[in-house]
């Protein structure tokens, strides 16, 4: 079976696109769950705060962090080339389209997951030059203080806004992301994907509230 | 009841169509959609103008000939229903109603209503029998199967292939026409044997009709006249995934 022929096979793309979804939702999580100790505070330095001393451990740790960063890059470009490839195929199979369609089960996020996964292929771009690379905001970046960084980044109300803007998009796509990756992969049994809407629900509520969290508690003074 | 209908009308396949607006009025609520078409073709055809031109078969929603595209939904309004089978009563007095093909890259347009779904009799011919050397009659009960596999082949057995998950998927994606066959015979002890190759070569015949992909997003489920269940198309990526690494 030569890759070729596996290429062609859409259903193949699909388990690439879950697989690879999945990956990146697990990243996330752990993401997360290190953002969110902006609320541990400030310590007596900035060597002593809490998120500074993550910042430094994984530094520390190349193996991890690399590790890591190569798994995700990986997965970042065969998720965007599958998914590409799988809507182009996906909108020459229509070529003229209805005068009326109507939708009968699909909602928002099932129909809009190539406009909000390219919306977040720009985001990560910009994040990644902001908070990583330092190249935009450079007077805000504070590198090896991340608490400061993030601190006087989210205190503008127009970054902190384009940072939730892009977690709503996040939701939507990982509402729908999450079970249609659980289906792809084989979860097929109407009750077990009834709960499986239900974890994507939670899982995508999890990982965005608690992104937003940040900049909601930077903006309301929590985080000072 | 008085109706305005916007029907597509297409001369031939490579020709340009267009919405058309026709008044009809009288319709009985009891005739169904089938019927209120049939009156609307014998006024044109008094007029001298051409018949609309659409699918039908056995009108009592078994066949799987009749399509149609009714107000943006496969069938119409009504939940497991076929066209044949939904009546004028389901719509109000007054109603405009619009009335296209079904729409896909690998169902062409033959004529106004008529679409060509010969991609689903190639993609049977690929893979969605059962191979058999002819004998005796086996006997009753000789071939054991579970019940809950001869409910669960049997619901899929009921797919009439009219091509509606087709038509309203926004990939214009085969998928759960294709998973409904290959769940049918694959449940079944006959239908074992050939189980591994059937989903390779089904699927690829599927890619090679220029349907889309799956995206999960429902539609077909919630519009299939027999109400197959959208499971079968996970079951379907697992088995074409198992195969392709055993082979």
């Amino acid at each position: 079976m030569s890759v070729c022929t596996l290429w062609r096979s859409s259903i193949v793309k699909k388990w690439l696109v879950a697989i690879t979804g999945l990956v990146m939702v697990g990243f996330l999580l752990g993401h997360m769950a290190g953002n969110l100790q902006m609320f541990l505070g400030r310590g007596p330095s900035p060597e002593a705060t809490k998120i500074n001393e993550y910042a430094a451990f994984l530094k520390a740790n190349p193996a991890l962090l690399w590790g890591t960063r190569i798994v995700l890059l990986f997965s970042v470009l065969l998720h965007i080339v599958t998914t590409i490839s799988l809507t182009r195929q996906n909108r020459k199979a229509r070529p003229e389209s209805y005068a009326l369609r109507a939708s009968v089960a699909s909602n928002l996020a099932s129909r809009t997951m190539i406009f909000g996964g390219l919306t977040l292929l720009f985001y990560i771009i910009y994040h990644l030059l902001h908070f990583t690379l330092g190249c935009v905001h450079q007077e805000l970046f504070t590198y090896p203080d991340v608490y400061q960084t993030v601190l006087s980044s989210f205190q503008i109300p127009l970054i902190s806004g384009v940072y939730i803007v892009a977690q709503i998009a996040l939701y939507f796509h990982l509402v729908h992301g999450i079970s249609s990756a659980g289906e792809t992969l084989g979860v097929s049994h109407p009750r077990y994907r009834e709960c499986l809407n239900r974890i994507g629900i939670a899982t995508a509520t999890l990982i965005c509230g608690g992104f937003i969290s940040i900049p909601v508690g930077v903006l309301t003074g929590l985080i000072s | 009841m008085k109706i305005h209908l916007k029907v597509w009308r297409q001369s031939g396949p490579n020709q340009k169509g267009r919405l058309e607006d026709l008044e009809v009025k009288d319709v009985s609520p009891d005739s169904s959609f089938l019927e209120m078409l049939d009156v609307v073709n014998e006024g044109l055809e008094e007029r001298g103008k051409e018949p609309i031109v659409f699918d039908h078969d056995c009108r009592e929603g078994i066949c799987g000939a009749c399509s149609l595209n009714i107000n943006g939904v496969p069938h119409g309004p009504d939940r497991q229903t076929t066209t044949c089978q939904l009546h004028m009563r389901s719509f109000k007095d007054g109603d405009t109603i619009v009335v296209e093909p079904f729409r896909a890259r690998a169902f062409p347009v033959i004529k106004d209503l008529m679409v060509d779904r010969s991609a689903f009799d190639r993609i049977i011919q690929a893979g969605g029998y059962v191979s058999v050397s002819t004998g005796g009659v086996p006997d009753a009960n000789g071939l054991p199967v579970a019940k809950d596999d001869a409910d669960e082949a049997f619901e899929n057995a009921a797919c009439i292939g009219c091509g509606a998950c087709v038509a309203t998927c926004k990939n214009a994606s085969a998928s759960l026409f294709v998973s409904a066959k290959l769940s049918h015979l694959r449940l079944l002890p006959q239908g074992k044997v050939e189980a591994k190759t059937r989903v390779l070569n089904m699927t690829q015949q599927m890619e090679e009709e220029g349907f889309g992909a799956c995206t999960n997003t429902g539609d077909c489920e919630a519009v299939c006249p027999k109400g197959i269940a959208m499971k079968n198309i996970s079951s379907m990526n697992v088995d074409l995934i198992k195969s392709l690494l055993q082979s």
